[in-house]
């Protein structure tokens, strides 16, 4: 939508030299020569016949003669022509302005004048010297959250323009279309009936959709970019860390995503792997333009514990996507969670599969085992009881309510690792609620018969360690109580029962696997757990669940986004203070808050820069995360400010003639040529229709 | 032998310059001594045998008449010239009608005069011409003038005296009325018994045919006629700029248009009518004469002398 403005409105009072024309014609008339002629006999045959063509010309030099006046009047008035103007808006009228400031990660890109964002500012404060001396101005700092700077506006272009310096490039990723929306908001608030909002930003590709509609009468929008032109750029996207416990000594592959951004240039660069600040390794990557690539680290740690790691590539016009922090958690021992289902009598513990499979793990019971086992009732089954790097074992199912199923589910689909005992003489109340058929059993059937396991797949990684003679040790236990399930798919099972029904069977859920066995482990269902290599078998499946790469896991923190802490199980925060610190030593207190089934989180709310946080309880270290720029950041290639994107809006570039740009987009384009052309056009042909009168 | 200097004399030839002279006998003598003083050869002829006074040789002049005597006692040629009865009766028919007195030379004409040369001022400095060249070589000279009807009649005399007396008549003339060029033309022609010459000085501002049906009338009672067309130049053009009020000088009608859109038809309209008058006159050996007020007098005399010269 296009208005109409003039810049010199009190000119258009001249309009009333349009009757000029008018008057001139009357005074014409009146003033008609009149001439006495000899004979009149020609001229009144011809006249008949031609006058009223004449007359009709004669009004149209009239009214050619009424436009180029007006027309010229008009153009002293310095019309203007822009968008979604306020008509007839005085210029000396005050004006709301608000400067909203992109402080995104990517206006830190560096140029030959300094940062984007130094130019930003200077840009804003250039918009503030061209401001009136009555207008209302207020910037909005956009990154992760918009905020006005000052509450309701200050006429004071000094505060304002210190304001504006005092602001800094942020790690975050900023959301112009919330700046706007504060802005215009902030607009309505305030009485004044006119408006501009400008844009400060690099307008990058990536940026979000900055559809400007739909804005209040009087306001218009304008953007400024602080550069146009795109900029090469090399980002590491992403690291790639197996989910699965890291044992010490563990060959770990680290994969590590870099995407060159340019459109046109290639790049060569080292990217460099530090765990702890040590450098380890090094890979050099040549990436066509607009390519992608991962590069894949192979390192082992051999001390446990939380490792902080980096990778980092040659510095380039964007600093702050060229290096990426990540932890690597070495695990001593592997944690389990021993969940009991229906068949645990606390009166009779030897008669209860966790027994046995407790005993098998942690035979000492000191705690000394390569296993950490924790023992829940699958009644009171929690997130907290869901190890993230571990194991859960479950012996006998009996029944889990809806939530605490749809909890494991979770659980397994994240890359959660099962081993489920199904058990002898359940009740089968397991098989009615869904779980079979998670499990892809069709039917399952209670069956009292002795059986053994056999036909093992012996390439398995549960049973590689087992020679023949232990196998067969293995075979010789026998149950008398299993579940024959239907539906199990074949290439999935492990090890057969001498009846020809599965024993033993892998599932992959989503990122997460389970195995299966289709007895129980307890002396009233068979001697299995007498059996030499049910104590091996345990171990395997479990160390097997445990170190198996699953999906990768990825789950990044970026700043201006909460970041969350997770606490070692059984953390009791009460007597503590709790505080998160980064690198550069600023603390924040931690909050902490209940997630349902009983997980506890630390949190701090939008954390500014990227890198490493400890959560402290006093000195103690109990958690570490990472902070990671958002890598849409990275793109540096500068967005079309052209149609949908646009909108209402207008583009003003950093020029040489800026302040003069800027004013013309205040004001309007000035089109008093136009006005001047279309007048002379006016004179022209009433010069020709003139002169053939 | 030696000729006066044309050069002076010509200028008078200039109905401009004879316009700012006062006297009608001055005018006409000045019209005519600068004609003559452009020829190559003497106009002049019906030479009788009874003396009547010696006057400058000139060119053209027959030798035979020259008296030597006097060349012999001044050493200047002189031409004896002789009283000689009239050979030739010459009518001139002046139209004064009402549009006779349009002038656009002084510009704008509010009151229908300015400072230029109007039709009736030319036509009558022509007629006064006329007679006075006529009167000159003996030939009697009768004028008529009328608008809508004669408003004045003199007799056919060819002595110096009438000149006078109807020279005086023609600076008394002034526009009348409206124009009806055929009842004059018809009434002069049952009137003039003796075959003669008819001059008709008027802007023919009337029915063409029955103009012509004069005209006719005269050639039928074997009267030589010549036919002056006296027009003003912007009735030939219609020049004019802006938007103009017209009136007519004869009955007051009146036109508002903006010339510029008619001149160029106007002028085709006047074109085909004066052409169509040529073209008639033409067809009945009537000498027609189209003169606009800035022609020169020695055309209309060239005219008249020649038609003088085929009469013998």
């Amino acid at each position: 939508m296009f208005g109409l403005g003039f810049l010199n409105s009190f000119f258009l009072f001249a309009l009333a030299a349009m009757a000029l024309p008018i008057i001139i014609h009357i005074l014409n008339r009146r003033r008609l020569r009149k001439i006495r002629f000899s004979s009149l006999e020609f001229i009144d045959e011809l006249s008949r016949r031609r006058m009223s063509r004449v007359n009709l010309r004669r009004w149209i030099v009239l009214l050619l003669r009424t436009l180029a006046v007006t027309f010229v009047v008009l153009a002293f008035a310095r019309p203007t022509l822009h968008s979604r103007a306020a008509l007839f808006m005085p210029a000396a009228a005050a004006k709301q302005i608000v400067i909203c400031v992109d402080m995104s990660a990517s206006m830190g890109v560096e140029r030959e004048t300094g940062t984007a964002f130094t130019q930003a500012k200077i840009l804003a404060k250039r918009v503030v010297d061209e401001s009136a001396r009555n207008d209302v101005l207020n910037v909005v700092a956009s990154s992760g959250s918009s905020r006005l700077l000052f509450e309701s506006g200050t006429t004071n272009k000094q505060i304002v323009k210190k304001a504006i310096d005092g602001l800094e490039v942020a790690d975050e990723r900023a959301s112009l279309t919330k700046a706007l929306e504060t802005a215009v908001g902030h607009f309505r608030e305030s009485e004044l009936r006119s408006g501009e909002i400008y844009v400060v930003s690099d307008f990058r590709e990536t940026a979000d959709s900055l559809l400007v509609s739909g804005t209040p009468a009087g306001l218009r929008v304008i953007l400024l970019p602080v550069y146009l032109e795109a900029v090469d750029n090399v980002s590491i996207d992403r690291v790639f860390t197996p989910r699965k416990l890291i044992r010490p000594g563990e060959v770990v592959r680290v994969g590590v995503s870099v995407t060159n951004h340019s459109r046109e240039n290639p790049a060569e660069f080292p990217v460099e792997l530090f765990i702890d600040e040590k450098r380890k390794a090094e890979k050099f990557v040549n990436l066509s333009p607009a390519a992608s690539a991962t590069v894949t680290f192979s390192v082992s740690i051999n001390d446990w514990g939380s490792h902080r790691c980096r990778v980092a590539k040659n510095r380039d016009r964007l600093p702050i996507d060229d290096d990426r922090f990540f932890m690597l958690d070495v695990s001593r021992r592997i944690p389990v969670t021993l969940m009991r289902g229906k068949r645990f009598v606390e009166d009779d513990k030897q008669t209860a599969s966790y027994f046995y499979v407790d005993k098998a793990l942690n035979p000492r019971g000191s705690g000394e085992s390569e296993f950490s086992v924790k023992v829940v009732d699958e009644k009171d089954l929690t997130t907290a009881a869901l190890p993230d790097r571990g194991v859960v074992v479950w012996t006998d199912p009996h029944r889990l309510d809806r939530n605490r199923f749809e909890l494991l589910k979770r659980y397994l689909h994240t890359g959660g690792r099962l081993m489920v005992f199904l058990g002898g003489g359940s009740s089968g109340q397991w098989r009615e609620d869904g779980f079979a058929r998670y499990f892809g059993i069709k039917k399952a059937t209670h069956r009292k018969a002795e059986e053994s396991l056999r036909s093992f797949q012996k390439d398995h990684p549960v049973f590689s360690i087992f020679n023949e003679e232990e196998l067969e040790l293995l075979s010789r236990s026998r149950v008398r109580e299993y579940i024959a399930v239907a539906g199990v798919a074949p290439d999935s099972i492990l090890a057969y029962l001498g009846s020809g029904d599965a024993g033993i069977w892998e599932c992959r859920r989503g990122d997460g696997r389970a195995v299966v066995v289709s007895a129980s482990p307890d002396m009233a269902s068979g001697d299995l757990p007498l059996s030499p290599m049910f104590l091996p078998l345990i171990h395997t499946t479990v160390s097997y669940l445990a170190s198996s790469e699953g999906a990768e896991f990825h789950r990044e923190n970026y700043p201006g986004t909460d970041l969350f802490f997770d606490l070692p199980a059984g953390w009791r925060r009460q007597g503590h203070e709790h505080r998160v610190a980064n690198e550069l030593g600023e603390q924040e207190q931690a909050v902490f808050f209940d997630l349902p089934h009983g997980e506890t989180k630390a949190m701090i709310s939008r954390p500014k820069r990227v890198g490493f946080y400890k959560l402290l309880a006093d000195t103690t270290l109990v958690s570490e995360a990472v902070v990671n720029v958002d890598t849409r950041e990275s793109n540096l290639n500068p967005q079309e400010l052209a149609g949908e994107y646009l909108g209402d809006a207008t583009v003003v570039d950093d020029s040489a003639d800026f302040a003069t740009t800027l004013q013309r987009e205040r004001q309007g384009r000035e089109i008093y040529p136009l006005f001047l052309l279309v007048a002379i056009s006016a004179l022209v042909l009433e010069s020709l229709l003139g002169r053939r009168a | 032998m030696r000729a006066k200097k044309p050069s002076a004399i010509t200028k008078f030839l200039d109905p401009s310059v004879v316009s700012r002279l006062t006297g009608m006998e001055l005018k006409a003598r000045l019209i005519v001594e600068g004609f003559i003083a452009g020829m190559h050869r003497s106009p002049y002829h019906g030479f009788s045998v009874e003396f009547a006074e010696y006057r400058q040789y000139m060119q053209g002049d027959n030798v035979k008449n020259l008296d030597w005597k006097v060349y012999g006692k001044t050493d200047r040629f002189y031409v004896k010239v002789y009283e000689e009865e009239t050979n030739l009766k010459a009518t001139i028919l002046l139209d004064k009608s009402g549009s006779m007195g349009f002038s656009s030379l002084g510009g704008d004409v509010e009151t229908g005069k300015g400072d230029g040369l109007d039709k009736l001022t030319y036509g009558g400095l022509l007629a006064a011409s006329l007679s006075y060249l006529m009167i000159r070589q003996q030939d009697a000279v009768s004028l008529c003038a009328f608008d809508d009807q004669i408003r004045a009649l003199l007799p056919h005399r060819s002595v110096r005296k009438h000149l006078f007396f109807l020279l005086g008549n023609l600076e008394r003339l002034s526009a009348g009325a409206k124009t009806r060029i055929s009842p004059t033309l018809h009434y002069i022609a049952e009137r003039v018994k003796r075959r003669g010459l008819i001059i008709l000085i008027s802007d023919l501002m009337d029915d063409p045919e029955k103009i012509l049906m004069g005209l006719k009338h005269f050639r039928h009672r074997k009267h030589e006629v010549i036919v002056f067309h006296i027009l003003d130049p912007r009735e030939l053009d219609l020049d004019y700029r802006d938007e103009v009020e017209f009136r007519d000088l004869e009955n007051d009608k009146k036109i508002r248009v903006e010339p510029a859109f008619l001149k160029e038809q106007y002028a085709k309209r006047v074109e085909g009518w004066i052409s169509k008058l040529d073209r008639e006159c033409k067809g009945h050996q009537i000498d027609y004469n189209l003169l606009t007020t800035r022609t020169p007098f020695d055309q209309a005399l060239t005219a008249y002398l020649n038609k003088r010269l085929r009469m013998g």
